[in-house]
């Protein structure tokens, strides 16, 4: 039945999703995949390269890298996904109140927008979380709260230009209150550009729970997150242990991809155009590959 | 009734702090309208005609002056107010496929006037949206279907039935024909006839298209530059007594013989020059084209005049 559904999908999307699923189902049977521990430390077998007993190998203090990567992942997803839900929620709806209401409520949500865009990203971060404690709760709403100004200002963008079309107008017209006119009409609307800018969130939230952790306020280290592997193994680098920094990366990359992909693609089928017209629905798809490109090298 | 007071709207034209260019859309249009009537608003693309369509929806608001429906202010009402009001009066517009949101279907955009003013069942509101879509000729099977999926002609009437879905009193079309192939017009132009009888409707037509203008209305007025230059009776037509609305006429008797539109060419090439030197011009905005204008002309502006009993003209020459 998935196969069917996958059938006539272009190559990208089908990658994605297989990569994808494969991720998580991993992440989901860690137990089961490896026998080792992803705390315990193990200073007989510090280093071991990958391959020797250890799938990735073994970092500085012998514990090994697959069991802290399939660990690890899941607190990087459930970060990366739950604060980019927050920051996506929380932006399209401050950016389309801005945008529709416009004049001086507007312009008074659009600077605080700015100020919190100017204040360097990690320093607010850093000050938030050492207010509200370490822990993986208070690390997504953090990241949350800190990154919904771009979604925000694009949403804005979008409803300033659709607010001014005839279908808007007419729902005003027919007495529409602008409450349901933003989330009947202009949000679904605005779905494309979201959608956009979420998939790259998720990566950039990822990044955010890495540098966090590293400088110690997210996860402890020795708990594993994919960004703390990260950081964790560049001292090691110098060292030849490569394989320390590049599994996590790998992973980062895998995961950010596959949902920026996907993320491109499901703006296409949530748009009812595509359903009838197979003429279109070719041209969609090479648009969507086409706009995944200018979202990738965005990030 | 519906009223339209001395309206005033001007756009600017912002250019990076240099210069600023004011466009008069609207400059001190009154007429007013009687229930039952069919009111035309007949003038060339660019004269305004849209911009007042929308002053007296209140999609715009006027720099000056005032529109009145049924002795309530359209222009000032706010909140509560303002949407009673507004359910008097509906706009079609000219390209339905703009109008309505693309993205849902046929069924959602006409059940939402329904949500905002009524708390229907989800049964008694299929009801009535299927059977104002079995009057404006539509099969209730198009409920499922998106704008995209209808022809140019179905769209339109979709736009139709979802006016009339709060029983306005007046209806103001914006070029409802304009969008569509000719063979359709005329179904619509009939269309428009059966409504109005059936739901007691007031039409404000607006077109530039003189033969739908001339089929549909009683009253007839003509618009040149944001101003009204005259109201008059259909069936005084022929009789005409401006100049411009004469120069209508005569293009639309060479229209017949060939589509060659010497008027239109005429007046834009008029335009291009109006746009550079119109606010010179402090009097009469025909002036420059009329074969009657003299100094006089240039220099006043001609008030609306009655001459008969719902016939009035702006002209100093004909008068």
């Amino acid at each position: 039945m998935i196969l069917d559904q996958m059938r006539g999908r272009p190559l990208a999307v089908k990658i994605s999703l297989i990569a994808l699923g494969l991720i998580i189902a991993m992440i989901l049977l860690a137990p089961l995949l490896t026998p080792y521990d992803p705390i315990t430390v193990d200073l007989a077998h510090v280093f071991q390269t990958p391959g020797t007993g250890h799938l990735m190998g073994t970092d500085s203090v012998g514990r090994d890298i697959f069991c802290r990567l399939l660990y690890g992942g899941r607190v990087s997803l459930l970060v990366g996904v739950l604060s980019m839900i927050i920051s996506t929620v929380f932006g399209s709806f401050y950016g389309a109140l801005s945008g529709y209401l416009g004049g001086s409520l507007d312009a008074l949500l659009m600077r605080v927008a700015d100020a919190m865009l100017a204040l360097p990203n990690m320093l607010l971060m850093l000050v938030i979380q050492a207010i509200a404690g370490p822990g993986v709760f208070n690390l997504i709403v953090v990241i949350g709260l800190t990154s919904w100004m771009q979604t925000a200002r694009m949403v804005r963008a979008e409803v300033l230009s659709l607010k001014e079309r005839d279908f808007i107008k007419a729902s005003m017209l027919l007495g529409t209150p602008w409450r349901r006119i933003i989330t009947r009409h202009l949000l679904p609307h605005s779905l494309p550009t979201i959608a956009v800018v979420t998939t790259v969130g998720v990566g950039h939230s990822i990044m955010s729970e890495a540098s966090l952790s590293f400088l110690g306020l997210g996860i402890p280290p020795f708990k594993p997150s994919w960004g703390n592997m990260l950081m964790g193994g560049q001292n090691s680098i110098m060292m030849g242990a490569w394989w320390i920094s590049l599994f996590p990366g790998l992973a980062i990359v895998m995961t950010v991809l596959s949902i920026i992909y996907l993320g491109d693609y499901l703006q296409l089928v949530l748009n009812p155009r595509r359903i009838v017209d197979p003429a279109t629905e070719q041209r969609s798809v090479m648009y969507g590959i086409g706009s995944i490109e200018t979202a990738g090298t965005g990030k | 009734m519906l009223k339209a007071c001395d309206l005033h709207k001007t756009y600017c034209q912002r250019s990076f702090l240099i210069k600023h260019d004011l466009v008069k859309a609207v400059d001190g249009v009154s007429l007013s309208v009687m229930p039952g009537q069919t009111f035309g608003l007949i003038g060339e693309t660019g004269c305004g005609k849209s911009t007042l369509a929308r002053l007296m929806v209140g999609l715009e608001h006027p720099d000056a002056g005032m529109v009145l429906i049924d002795e309530s202010r359209l222009d000032r009402a706010k909140g509560r107010q303002l949407r009673d009001v507004r359910k008097k009066i509906q706009l079609v517009f000219q390209d339905p496929y703009l109008a309505m949101d693309s993205r849902i279907t046929i069924w959602q955009i006409m059940k939402e006037p329904l949500d905002n003013f009524f708390q229907f069942s989800e049964q008694d509101e299929q009801d009535r949206v299927a059977s104002f879509l079995i009057d404006v000729g539509l099969d209730t099977s198009v409920m499922k279907a998106y704008t995209h999926e209808l022809s140019g002609g179905q769209r339109q009437r979709v736009a139709l039935a979802r006016s009339l879905t709060l029983l306005p009193k007046y209806l103001v079309l914006d070029e409802p024909l304009a969008s569509l192939d000719v063979s359709v017009q005329a179904q619509i132009l009939n269309l428009l006839v059966n409504l109005k009888e059936r739901f007691e409707l007031t039409y404000i037509f607006i077109s530039h298209d003189l033969n739908a203008v001339q089929h549909l209305c009683d009253t007839i007025a003509v618009m040149f530059f944001g101003k009204i230059v005259e109201v008059l009776p259909r069936f005084e037509l022929s009789r005409a007594v401006h100049p411009y609305t004469n120069m209508l006429l005569e293009s639309l008797e060479r229209r017949e013989g060939q589509r060659e539109d010497w008027l239109e060419q005429a007046l834009a090439k008029g335009h291009e020059e109006a746009g550079q030197n119109h606010d010179e011009t402090p009097g009469c905005s025909f002036a420059q084209y009329c074969s009657y204008a003299d100094m006089y002309c240039s220099a006043n502006i001609p008030a609306l005049k009655q001459i008969k009993d719902g016939w009035q003209v702006a002209c100093w020459k004909k008068l």
